[in-house]
């Protein structure tokens, strides 16, 4: 048995619909009506999942013992791995400074991190300009004319006492 | 015949009201654009233009939704013709002629333009025979209670994912599965019992199906589409000639056109199936037609023209489901679903009863957008293309702070940007592991509702299961379901029993 990509994948689902399925019969009882009847629905979806997700795996070793090439997972982070777990973590970074600097500020750094790390920093202005652009024209368009709350940022009350 | 022109008449009223008019214009020039851009497709686009729609009100919100979805027809095969690469899915069966035709025969002005008249032709037919087919089909789900719409339902789910292709239905069925689980998370809204919240006050009114949407899709396709990055852009033509089409041409294609709109039509009405499988159809078909097979893949002008009006006509009648009966039958018709149910409408048999200026307004506005977007896209198409030198670098940052403000706009919680980049990381694992990402989202949307109808059925009958297979309308949806599951099986046994002689 070699642990190739699909089947860690088919192994995923399998362990989420049975962790599911326990989950589901440790759901309250309903106060009214029949007690049982907020668990049906998701003690079904637990059982079909589980059951289709172990016929993949069972289909996916019949596979391998056929003689196809198998390929086992790696855990090291290819190239491109690694660019979007860069992204990840500057989404990341993005959603913690969110409410703290305000849309504009964040938002500008966001894109201009973003922008910078992808073409490895080889032209500063045309990020800049388009950065300070999205992030102040969206926030005048969407905040001011279309009405969407946009946080204004916390520290600029600290600041402003 | 009257009810129809009357509808239509109650219906174009709305649609050419100036501010009607704008928004299906900034629909279809969005959704072109969209459509154009490789890594965003409708789905995605109709995702993250969502804050867009909030202060329009639900006719101008659907009106432009629907502009996006038929729009990003009209720019898909841009790219196609000109780069090679499909700018969504559906023009994929584009690129096989209008590249070749650009490149080989050096008649880039002839694809840009008959890909064009091809989507309106298509696009235009297909609203007309939707005019035919909404009412009747209206007053046909008005008589459906809990247990028929809960076959319905299971019918779509069970047609999406077993349309998954070749080798992948489990894995489709599958994802259907992890969507419908997605979907009982929060308080259960019958029992008013917390399910899977893990006590965090953030998942109490569950996940919103459409921040998964926009993790799923625009996240998950930029991240993607990141590992291409760097490989070099193409160099795209930006001069041209005339962008027009001989008579030659159109003699070589009008039967094509003709042929392909209803099929993609039908193609589009069913659930599953898509603009994507209807262009493919329609290229298959005129190819298999055609007295000079040889010219397919050389830049055959008809070999354009198919798959162009067949994906037009589809996405036309993707609508069908989606307004008459409240049932979507693919990822981006869910995602109009979701949104409107949010702004408070609820598409299905009501919206022809008791507001038939919003769902008439809506198709006669397809009329007009489809002039626009002929419009935008031939005389304006030299213009238009400059947007494909975007460079990657630029287009991904954006793509991705668009959908930040959308998610922010839904909910106003900064909480849900962990919930975005979570789906996003999930539909890149799935999509590396050959998970369908369709049917799970699918799920995700109509999950919630399934379990309503099915609990209110069994309620209705005193608990007794047989009210799923009362009476002819269940009875024949249930066959669908099966016939939908056990179709590709039995496909697959056919085709191991040819192959095992062989051996």
């Amino acid at each position: 048995m070699i642990l190739t990509f699909e089947l860690v994948a088919d192994l995923f689902f399998l362990v989420l619909a049975l962790a599911y399925g326990a989950g589901a019969l440790s759901i309250p009882e309903a106060m009214f009506g029949d007690p049982w009847a907020p668990r049906i629905y998701p003690l079904i979806i637990s059982g079909a999942m589980s059951i289709l997700s172990l016929v993949l795996i069972i289909a996916e070793l019949k596979h391998q013992r056929s003689g196809k090439k198998a390929e086992p997972v790696r855990l090291r982070l290819g190239p491109d791995g690694k660019v979007i777990a860069i992204i990840v973590v500057l989404s990341l970074c993005y959603t913690l400074l969110f409410d703290l600097l305000g849309f504009v500020i964040s938002t500008f750094l966001f894109l201009e991190a973003t922008m910078l790390y992808i073409s490895k920093a080889k032209k500063m202005l045309w990020p800049t300009v388009i950065a300070l652009l999205f992030a102040v024209g969206v926030y005048f368009v969407f905040g001011r004319m279309l009405g969407v709350t946009l946080p204004p940022g916390r520290i600029f009350d600290v600041i402003g006492g | 015949m009257l009810e129809i022109l009357q509808n239509l008449g109650i219906g174009l009223a709305v649609a050419v009201q100036p501010i009607n008019l704008l928004w299906v214009t900034i629909g279809g020039v969005l959704g072109t654009i969209i459509g154009m851009l490789p890594g965003i497709g409708p789905a995605s686009g109709v995702a993250i233009l969502l804050p867009l729609t909030f202060k329009m009100g639900p006719v101008g919100a659907l009106i432009t939704m629907a502009g996006v979805y038929y729009g990003a027809m009209y720019g898909g095969s841009r790219s196609s013709i000109l780069i090679n690469t499909p700018g969504d899915g559906a023009a994929i069966a584009s690129c096989w002629d209008g590249y070749p035709l650009a490149t080989k025969k050096k008649r880039p002005e002839a694809a840009l333009a008959m890909s064009a008249i091809a989507s309106f032709i298509g696009g235009l037919l297909a609203t007309i025979f939707m005019i035919f087919l909404a009412g009747p089909l209206a007053k046909l789900a008005i008589k459906f209670g809990p247990a028929q719409y809960l076959m319905l339902y299971l019918f779509a789910l069970s047609a999406t994912a077993s349309m998954s292709g070749e080798g992948k239905v489990l894995k489709g069925f599958v994802a259907m599965f992890l969507g419908l689980l997605i979907s009982t998370i929060g308080i259960d809204s019958l029992s008013g019992v917390h399910r899977f919240t893990f006590g965090l006050m953030e998942l109490q009114g569950g996940i919103d199906f459409l921040i998964a949407i926009i993790g799923i899709y625009a996240l998950g396709e930029v991240f993607e589409s990141l590992k291409s990055i760097g490989k070099g852009q193409t160099k795209i033509q930006k001069k041209f000639g005339r962008i027009w089409i001989t008579k030659e041409d159109w003699k070589r294609s009008w039967k094509a056109i003709l042929r392909s709109t209803p099929l993609g039509f039908v193609i589009g009405v069913l659930p599953g199936t898509g603009a994507t499988m209807a262009s493919i159809m329609a290229y298959n078909q005129e190819k298999n037609l055609s007295k000079h097979k040889e010219e397919f893949g050389e830049g055959a002008i008809e070999g354009l023209a198919a798959p162009e009006a067949a994906n037009n006509a589809a996405s036309v009648g993707a609508l069908i489901p989606m307004m008459t009966l409240g049932v979507p039958g693919s990822g981006t018709t869910a995602i109009m679903l979701g949104a409107l149910m949010m702004l408070g409408l609820q598409p299905g048999p009501l919206l022809f009863q008791k507001t038939p200026e919003i769902a008439w307004g809506v198709i006669a506005s397809m009329f007009i957008g489809n002039l626009v977007l002929a419009f935008i896209n031939i005389p304006m198409a030299g213009m238009l293309v400059r947007i494909l030198s975007i460079p990657e670098r630029i287009l991904y940052p954006i793509i991705l702070g668009l959908a930040f403000l959308g998610t922010y706009s839904i909910s106003n919680l900064t909480f849900d940007f962990f919930i975005v980049i979570g789906f996003g990381l999930l539909g890149l694992f799935m999509k590396r592991s050959g998970f369908p990402t369709s049917p799970m989202v699918l799920g995700a949307i109509i999950g919630g509702s399934i379990e309503e109808k099915f609990r209110q059925a069994l309620t209705i009958s005193n608990g007794s299961y047989s009210v799923f297979f009362s009476d002819v309308i269940t009875i024949v949806l249930a066959v669908l379901t099966a016939g939908s599951f056990l179709l590709p099986v039995y496909q697959r046994m056919k085709a191991r029993k040819q192959a095992a002689p062989a051996k």
